[in-house]
């Protein structure tokens, strides 16, 4: 875990390491001539199919609450005394803005995925968002050469019966969930499993700037028969306005 | 005077809580009442991000109040088996909502029943 938490600092040193660590696993599919595909390895599960995640660590954001830098605590407990008070602070989703990683994870939507050995993607019925894991052994990009996007540049590499997806280069327009701010050193790794039950998501949050230590979450995902359908977040049918004090307001 | 407003205040017992259905916060309604309102609804908007129905309400003086009442997206509530026409204008209805807090003519919806005494919710069945 301490090796994937640096990856974001090292991208180029990063892709080597998890190299190593996929040489345990036992079986790999290369096609020699292409360093891409080096990295590739056996498949422990297929996520193809139609998925809901689950309540109630579904709603709204992740528990448990985030081990908060002081002056990020402050603006957190701004957002939970003002919310309590019926107010709708700091609430961008309720502007139409997209959501991103990792707040797209926590609306209660249903989302498709489909899974090759190169390549997993989650599209998300909640605003028609699309998420690309690469497996294909590619390394992030330089930092230099990162363009923030709101679902971030995903990597993801297969750690015995987990799935270990790397995520870095989010942009900071969106909270993490709301009243908790990121800066563009957010590193996300996430180790998924499936269960009997389901699969399981466990997210590990990192941005020395904002939390005192790895944020350490997890949601958990049924199987759906629900077909998806298309949702856009249009703000000529959106009844809200936020006002001067940024509280969201129905009109 | 046919219309009245009936205002009951109840701990909120559903499953899934109006967060998890908005894409904005709840915190504007308030969940711990649930008001009942009978009405006429005078415009049923079926459209993401949410969907809406506004009810006249007439007071027990005679007054109209319109209410807007909040919906979830289009959605999950076809997944519930609301449907673009489930609701037309002139319908008389009965609607339990959460309250907005600041007291204006509003809610989050709750529940409904239909003029053929069918009750809906968004509920998803299954």
């Amino acid at each position: 875990m301490a090796q994937e938490l640096k990856c974001w600092l090292v991208a180029a040193v990063c892709a080597p390491l998890m190299a190593g660590a996929l040489l345990t696993t036992p079986a790999r599919a290369q096609s020699p001539g292409d360093p891409a595909s080096a990295a590739v390895s056996k498949p422990a599960f297929d996520l193809t199919g139609t998925w809901w995640v689950t309540q109630p660590e579904g709603a709204a954001g992740f528990k448990p609450d985030p081990p908060l830098k002081p002056e990020a605590m402050k603006v957190w407990q701004e957002v939970n005394r003002r919310r309590a008070a019926g107010e709708n602070f700091r609430d961008k989703s309720g502007l139409c803005l997209p959501e991103g990683m990792p707040l797209i994870i926590t609306r209660v939507y249903p989302i498709e995925v489909h899974q090759t050995a190169k390549m997993v993607t989650i599209i998300y019925e909640y605003e028609n968002n699309v998420r690309w894991i690469y497996l294909d052994g590619r390394p992030h990009p330089k930092p230099e050469d990162i363009i923030p996007t709101y679902m971030g540049h995903s990597i993801g590499h297969w750690d015995g019966d987990t799935l270990v997806v790397d995520t870095i280069g989010m942009n900071t327009e969106p909270d993490i969930q709301p009243g908790v701010p990121h800066t563009a050193k957010l590193h996300i790794v996430e180790r998924m499993r499936l269960t009997p039950e389901g699969f399981v998501d466990q997210i590990t949050m990192d941005d020395p700037s904002i939390l005192e230590k790895p944020w350490v979450t997890q949601k958990r995902y049924k199987k759906s028969d629900a077909e998806l359908q298309e949702y856009h977040c249009l703000l000529e049918n959106n009844h809200f306005t936020v006002d001067a004090d940024g509280v969201l307001r129905p009109h | 005077m046919r219309f009245h407003i009936l205002r009951i205040s109840l701990a909120a017992t559903l499953g899934l809580s109006s967060a998890a259905w908005a894409h904005h916060s709840a915190a504007m309604f308030d969940a711990t009442k649930t008001n009942t309102l009978v009405g006429t609804v005078t415009q049923y908007q079926f459209e993401n991000p949410h969907a809406w129905i506004y009810l006249m309400v007439v007071n027990p003086g005679g007054t109209q109040k319109q209410y807007s009442i909040e919906m979830t997206s289009p959605n999950l509530l076809q997944r519930a088996g609301w449907r673009p026409a489930t609701l037309k204008p002139g319908d008389r209805v009965t609607v339990k909502i959460h309250p907005l807090h600041d007291g204006s003519n509003g809610g989050s919806f709750v529940e409904i029943t239909l003029p053929d005494g069918k009750v809906m919710s968004q509920q998803r069945a299954g």
